[in-house]
């Protein structure tokens, strides 16, 4: 197994060992991510096809990631989704009617409850979307994210502070 | 995860059912990770292959840069001389001509002992006399420069003889007068033959040839005296011409002039090649006239030598 920093230096290499050893140590974890915002397999599937076909293409040209690769590739994993949405039809996702809960099964109620989510997290911008899906869905800290964004830490707050209230603006104060 | 910001449990609560999403697929993410790895070591044996390329392109315009560079010494090497060997049997009247005549002055430069210079001045002197020879006989009149060629050769033998210790000076002169000797009787057979165009010419020549003679006969009968006029000369060359490539500042001789040759060979005024003395138009008049050409070569009298005073011998 390649040492973790020496993972990217060998990758830029196209190494091919250290391009599986990446391979195996983040697709999940984009997938998970993109899984939870696009809430469809297959097209989480091809979220991490591509997000990894990029990676490669990028070290082919002899650019991508320098430093911090998993920023890396959660933000190219964000742009896809974003794309994807934008190309898709999400309105299809925010003219749901709400569901009566009370008389489906309880996953097709959640399963409605994470399309709502999901579209309200698109109404936010992008910075704020990400913020949110990898403060509170992935867990990041602010650092992290800070660089994953390439912006400062307070820049990173900002977003949050305002991504939060927009969240409860769409998602909480209908319920009321 | 650390929440600077507190949040709205039911927010979070909604945030949270967004973890709950489907777990992957084994088999997909197999044949995903598959699909990537393909596509690794594509893009890898690429680069290799791309590595290669340039490794061999870089290669390949270095071997040919260097075939190139060998094709271009190999065409000077053996077209340069065999133009000049083509060269060597070229007569006044032909175009490689002035490439022999730099070729001998080459050689001559380039030796470096003093009597393998006398040797090849000699042979130089030699040549000259059997390209005058068959011209002749092909009813051409020589040209003059071929007199003041072999004369200046002449003269410089003699000053680089007058270099050497008294036994080679003595054995270097008396090769010298060896050789002229066998010139003169050579030029007095040519002139007893049919070209009588030739005659006067090959007279002068031949008188150049006593003359000369006759300088080595007191060269060897006090050969002090003849080191002195020789190194003399020498000096006094080095000091008022200028050194052509063939001499090593042994250029004019004593008695000779230089009358401006454009490099065909022809004589540009009515000079006496063998004395520097202006020459009436009448070809018959082969008068020597030594008395009129003083030391350096310049020339008394109303006839113009022109050039670099003193640079006779120099093609």
């Amino acid at each position: 197994m390649i040492p973790k920093p020496d993972l990217l230096a060998q990758a830029q290499k196209l190494d091919t060992r250290a391009l599986a050893e990446i391979y195996d140590l983040y697709s999940p974890r984009l997938y998970r991510y993109a899984v939870r915002l696009l809430g469809d397999a297959c097209t989480a599937e091809d979220c991490v096809a591509e997000t990894f076909s990029r990676f490669l293409q990028a070290l082919q040209k002899g650019r991508g990631p320098r430093d911090y690769l998993q920023a890396y590739l959660f933000r190219t994993a964000h742009n896809f989704i974003v794309d994807h949405y934008r190309h898709g039809s999400p309105e299809s996702i925010l003219d749901d009617d709400t569901p009566d809960c009370q008389n489906t099964e309880e996953n097709a109620c959640l399963n409605i409850r994470q399309h709502h989510v999901r579209a309200a997290l698109l109404e936010l911008t992008e910075d704020q979307g990400q913020v949110i899906a990898l403060k509170f869905l992935e867990g990041w800290e602010n650092e992290e994210i800070a660089r994953a964004l390439n912006k400062p830490v307070g820049a990173i707050k900002s977003l949050q502070h305002r991504a939060l209230a927009h969240l409860q603006k769409i998602l909480l104060d209908d319920e009321v | 995860m650390t929440n600077d910001e507190k949040i709205d449990p039911r927010l979070a609560a909604l945030l949270d059912e967004l973890k709950s999403a489907s777990a992957r697929d084994p088999q997909a993410a197999t044949r995903a990770r598959g699909r990537f790895l393909a596509q690794a070591v594509s893009a890898s044996e690429e680069r290799r292959h791309n590595w290669w390329m340039t490794i061999f392109q870089q290669k390949e315009k270095f071997a040919m840069n260097l075939i190139m560079s060998a094709l271009v010494v190999l065409g000077l090497l053996f077209g340069g001389s065999a133009t000049v060997s083509a060269a060597q049997d070229d007569l006044p009247t032909q175009s490689l001509y002035q490439i022999k005549l730099m070729s001998e002055d080459v050689r001559v430069w380039l030796a470096s002992d003093p009597n393998m210079k006398i040797e090849l001045l000699m042979d130089q002197v030699q040549t000259r006399t059997e390209e005058m020879a068959v011209l002749t006989l092909a009813g051409i009149t020589p040209p003059a420069e071929l007199s003041i060629r072999a004369q200046d050769r002449i003269q410089q033998a003699l000053q680089l003889a007058a270099t050497l210790d008294d036994v080679s000076m003595s054995a270097a002169i008396e090769q010298i007068r060896t050789q002229l000797q066998t010139q003169e009787q050579s030029m007095t057979q040519l002139q007893s033959g049919s070209c009588t165009e030739c005659e006067p010419i090959l007279q002068q020549i031949r008188d150049m040839l006593h003359t000369q003679l006759g300088q080595i006969e007191s060269n060897l009968a006090d050969p002090e005296t003849s080191r002195e006029q020789n190194q003399n000369q020498s000096q006094n060359q080095v000091r008022t011409t200028q050194t052509p490539l063939a001499t090593d500042s042994l250029v004019t001789p004593q008695t000779s002039y230089t009358p401006a040759l454009d490099g065909t060979g022809q004589q540009n005024g009515n000079i006496n090649p063998l004395t520097g003395t202006p020459m009436p138009q009448d070809p018959g008049n082969n008068q020597n006239n030594n008395e009129n050409s003083n030391s350096d070569g310049s020339v008394n009298g109303n006839g113009s030598a022109s050039g670099a005073g003193g640079q006779g011998g120099k093609p």
